[in-house]
């Protein structure tokens, strides 16, 4: 196995013929014949390895796929593979040790083929006398493929020289040879970053996150309608994605900017006009009943691992089946989905969506907060959401059911929206002990609430088996076994609840947080 | 890292062939496989084209863990590395009986190694000894070929009999029909026969086939010169069994 990746820049003017003659001195090299591959660089849809430092690249070759991932600035080998299929999520790297670190960096987001290209190699080995590969050489003449174009464009050639564990003497001759008297120069960024410059491929530009600049006396209306214009934008970039489920991500961030734009929705009726907007938040309402199920699903199918963990292996087969289930019930409501986010209502939505957020205001025809500075209405917005936060979590009992936390979770979410999109109104340094109490406490709802979730969709999958006459005692064993596990997690999660909900509702955050939202509203009066 | 080890009281049963194949197999599905070769006569080494030494011999080892990492060396297949074989592992038991639990002192050695693989195959030599106990220990699973013969099947019984006497819990038996021809009306019977008084003998058996033995000529697994032929299915079928059973535990959806 190759234990590290040197590049270097071979000379356009240099012939094939010369450069095996600086190679074969007084050793024995034996060439493959040269042969054109395709490499594929693989990385998320934002480029997750990449901002990782890493580089993966593939080389389809003989129905394989040899994966080679290394670092981006030193070339390091992190990991060497050859599989059958070519791998969409770090579960599909089967060896255990790899796929935790590529899990580590990509999550559960897919992985796609983001640069191709079509490469002339040829590949030498050095032999010993018992005729073993001490180490391999190859000449990379890249061509990269121009999206929706027949031409290629020529990519600058590189020498790879890829030792052998073992064998570093042999290396370092090889080594010497190639750089004597200035013959190869080493690369100093990996060709992955040429081939991105040529295909205008800019990553960086990339963020899931969306980042808002805001000034504190901008008018309320002219800000919600910039923010919820950049939220339209997102669900038009993800809903091509979500519907070819090419990756859970585009659905993910599809369903966060729609629920984003309800939250604003409904949180401003004294900035947006609520009458204009019935019909548009219905729809709204009826996209994200389709997208949401789905999410739900690609959770379910993600933590497999963990179900399985929690089983013996006489009831893990019985895995299976429920795998199956919730495979099926994806595709159904996949096609579902598809279909409502292809209709004529959707494309009707979005259009007239855009044109109510990009349409000229006219205040006179909208509520009197329009026109009310950012800050102000912002401030009154995150009190309100943080009172009716205490307000509900301190009406739970200890005898409190799922779903009266579910409703203190959908609150809490609304003022972690907030708190996130009008943060640089005010004082960082002062917001952020709120901000991490309220992180800390939707940390634990999300889990209460995906627990829930989980346990209901066990029994659910556990009815429906029965009633189609498909189970099996083992199968229902284990899902009871499940469920119990879900249930023990859940009540498990409860007890951190008061302590975390405790921390927010300290008297001390809620002094600050009044000083904090009524702070330069004081001043500015003040300078009037 | 999952340790896999060939075993057999008995020689000649194809316990290299099974090491060599099944390091060759998982390597190709990805896993970082380590081969150690721990029968002198070097088998395992040969076929894969290394020399059998390793700097210092066994004294080397014993006197300086980090001796083991240096001597690993990769092979001409991605993935697959080996520790070689050196002559003077047949003094293994002289070297390493006088040292505080001596039944230890290998997966002691293989301790800096083990978060750079996900998968060590040991080929045994054959012999009951000091060695073989510290390969029971290390393990977690032991591969005994069987011949589908008398003698084959009396050393299978040999070995039973020697863990009823001292038992270890960790260790997974997986015997498995090696060589076996079924023009040959006994080995027939006993591949019938066996499997219903033992239970866990796995279901893949490996023919007797010119392909094995050709492996010393090729100097490569059967897997890379021949893969479509019967021997070459058969160590897929059989590596794809234990995979599941012992080393990989999540194949099952």
């Amino acid at each position: 196995m190759p234990a590290d990746q040197f590049i270097y820049h071979l000379p356009a003017t240099l012939a094939p013929r010369e450069f095996r003659s600086w190679l074969e001195d007084d050793q024995v090299f034996e060439t493959e014949q040269s042969k054109d591959f395709t490499r594929i660089y693989l990385d998320t849809f934002d480029w997750r390895l990449y901002r990782g430092g890493t580089v993966l690249e593939v080389i389809l070759e003989k129905g394989h796929y040899l994966l080679t991932w290394r670092t981006l600035r030193t070339g390091k080998i992190l990991g060497h593979r050859t599989l059958k299929v070519l791998p969409r999520f770090a579960a599909e790297f089967i060896a255990p040790g790899l796929q935790q670190q590529i899990r580590e960096l990509i999550g559960r987001r897919s992985l796609l083929p983001q640069i191709s290209l079509k490469s002339n190699t040829d590949k030498l080995y050095l032999l010993d006398s018992e005729e073993k590969q001490l180490l391999r050489v190859e000449t990379r003449y890249d061509r990269l493929l121009v999206p929706n174009c027949t031409n290629y464009r020529v990519l600058p050639a590189y020498v790879y020289v890829f030792p052998y564990r073992g064998y570093r003497e042999a290396f370092d001759t090889v080594i010497q040879k190639l750089t004597a008297r200035g013959r190869l120069r080493a690369v100093t960024s990996d060709p992955l970053i040429t081939a991105m410059e040529c295909s205008e491929l800019t990553p960086e530009d990339n963020h899931s996150k969306p980042v808002f600049e805001l000034s504190p006396g901008e008018p309320a209306f002219e800000v919600l309608t910039k923010v919820l214009n950049t939220f339209r934008v997102i669900m038009e970039k993800n809903v091509h994605g979500a519907c070819k489920a090419e990756d859970p991500e585009y659905l993910h961030d599809f369903l966060i900017a729609a629920r984003r734009t309800q939250c604003i929705m409904d949180r401003y009726p004294d900035v947006l006009p609520r009458d204009q907007l019935k019909l548009i938040r219905q729809d709204f309402e009826w996209a994200e009943k389709f997208a949401s199920p789905i999410r739900d699903l690609d959770i379910y199918l993600s933590l497999f691992d963990e179900f399985a963990s929690r089983l013996d292996k006489t009831h893990r087969s019985s895995l299976r089946p429920l795998y199956e289930y919730l495979r099926n019930q994806k595709t159904t409501q996949q096609w579902q989905m598809r279909t409502a986010l292809e209709s004529t209502r959707y494309r009707r939505l979005m259009e007239g969506w855009k044109r109510f957020l990009e349409q000229k205001p006219v205040y006179s025809r909208l509520p009197p907060g329009a026109t009310r500075p950012i800050r102000a209405v912002a401030a009154k917005e995150l009190g309100a959401l943080y009172s009716e936060t205490l307000e509900l979590g301190q009406a739970l009992t200890k005898e409190a059911n799922p779903s009266e936390y579910f409703q203190l979770h959908q609150t809490c979410k609304q003022f972690s929206y907030q708190l996130e999109l009008f943060q640089d109104l005010f004082n960082p340094k002062k917001l952020a002990p709120l901000a991490r109490a309220q992180m800390d406490l939707q940390d634990n709802l999300n889990e209460l609430h995906d627990l829930n979730l989980q346990h209901d969709a066990l029994r659910e999958f556990c009815t429906t088996m029965q009633q189609e006459h498909r189970t099996m005692p083992v199968w229902l064993e284990s899902m009871d076994i499940l469920i119990d596990d879900r249930a023990r997690e859940y009540r498990k999660a409860l007890k951190h609840f008061s302590n975390r909900f405790a921390k927010l509702k300290k008297k001390k955050m809620q002094k600050q947080l009044q000083a904090l939202l009524n702070d330069r509203e004081r001043k500015r009066g003040e300078k009037k | 890292m999952k340790i896999l080890a060939t075993y057999n009281i008995k020689g000649g049963v194809g316990k290299t062939s099974t090491a060599v194949n099944l390091a060759y197999l998982a390597a190709a599905e990805g896993y970082r496989t380590l081969l150690w070769d721990l029968d002198p006569q070097g088998a395992a080494t040969f076929c894969f084209r290394i020399k059998p030494k390793i700097k210092g011999g066994i004294k080397n080892l014993k006197r300086r863990r980090s001796a083991l990492t240096d001597a690993v060396k990769a092979t001409d297949f991605e993935g697959l590395d080996l520790i070689p074989s050196d002559f003077s592992f047949r003094s293994f038991d002289q070297v390493f009986s006088d040292t505080k639990k001596p039944a230890r002192q290998l997966l002691k050695l293989l301790f800096p190694m083990a978060r750079e693989y996900d998968l060590l195959i040991m080929d045994s030599a054959p012999s009951i000894s000091l060695a073989s106990e510290n390969i029971f220990y290390a393990a977690d699973a032991l591969l005994v070929p069987l011949i589908p013969t008398t003698f084959s099947v009396r050393t299978y019984y040999q070995l039973l009999d020697y863990f009823r006497k001292k038992p270890s819990s960790h260790l997974r038996l997986l015997p498995f029909f090696s060589m076996y021809d079924n023009r040959r009306p006994l080995h027939r019977q006993i591949v019938h026969s066996l499997p219903k008084e033992f239970q866990g003998i796995l279901n893949t058996s490996i023919p007797y086939a010119k392909r094995v033995e050709m492996m010393g000529v090729e100097r490569a697994p059967v897997g890379h010169f021949a893969p479509q032929s019967k021997s070459g299915k058969a160590y897929r079928r059989l590596w794809q069994e234990i995979r599941d059973k012992v080393v990989d535990e999540r194949h099952f959806y």
